[in-house]
């Protein structure tokens, strides 16, 4: 993304929008090149990553993009998306903080790191919203996040 | 196989001195002057593109709309 003015409000609606990253006009031709070759290392080909995963009752199809628990399709934005991919793909396993933030918001993310915990708030809300349901997303402490079907809650 | 970028800019000096770049870097550039010819360009060559400059300020559709009307389609790991 490419804003012709340093403003914090392009920033953060194209970030949010689903951009990896943005520039600020004017800029230096090696900083975009540098960002681009980041972003391509970043991404992985389409036709490697369709699968379905499957967390207790939520199931996450990533060719279709559709994500469901117990059959009831979750409508989520981009990030989120991506976010809970980061977590069901490792799923059982603790996502370390800068992890999560690397993989889902690019490696030279320099917004503010709490982000993280404002999207896994807006996940919970819209995966663990039924009190009836077992909670999937756990807070790790001193780590990060983990999604698991197997955490008890107390 | 190369990597196709899709560039969205409508001042033209700069984009063709961005492409003239990105080919340098062995890349293939796509290039679209607005919003509406970035979405006609994107679903005729979306299986080819692994990346979107986007130009926030844009004649006919501004980055965002465009932003809004691509999906989602990475996958990542931790």
């Amino acid at each position: 993304m490419l804003t012709a003015r340093d403003y914090i409000g392009d920033k953060v609606a194209g970030l949010t929008g689903g951009a990896d990253d943005y520039l600020t006009k004017p800029f230096e031709m090696e900083e975009l090149i540098a960002r681009v070759e980041v972003a391509l290392r970043h991404s992985h080909p389409v036709s490697q990553s369709a699968t379905v995963y499957t967390t207790g009752n939520l199931t996450v199809d990533t060719e279709s993009k559709r994500v469901s628990r117990e059959g009831d399709i979750i409508p989520l934005t981009q990030r989120e998306y991506e976010l809970l991919v980061a977590l069901i793909v490792n799923q059982n396993e603790p996502c370390s903080r800068e992890s999560l933030l690397d993989t889902v918001w690019g490696i030279d993310f320099d917004g503010q790191p709490n982000i993280l915990d404002v999207y896994i708030r807006n996940l919970r809300a819209k995966i663990d919203a039924d009190t009836n349901e077992r909670k999937l997303i756990h807070t790790v402490r001193g780590v990060g996040y983990m999604l698991s079907d197997n955490v008890v809650s107390r | 196989m190369k990597t196709t970028l899709l560039l969205v800019e409508d001042e033209e000096g700069l984009a063709d001195s961005l492409q003239t770049e990105f080919e340098l870097e062995n890349m293939v550039v796509i290039w679209a002057k607005d919003g509406i010819e970035a979405l006609n360009k994107f679903h005729e060559n979306e299986a080819q593109i692994s990346l979107i400059i986007l130009d926030w300020m844009l004649p006919r559709l501004d980055g965002f709309s465009v932003l809004r009307r691509i999906p989602a389609r990475s996958q990542s790991s931790c």
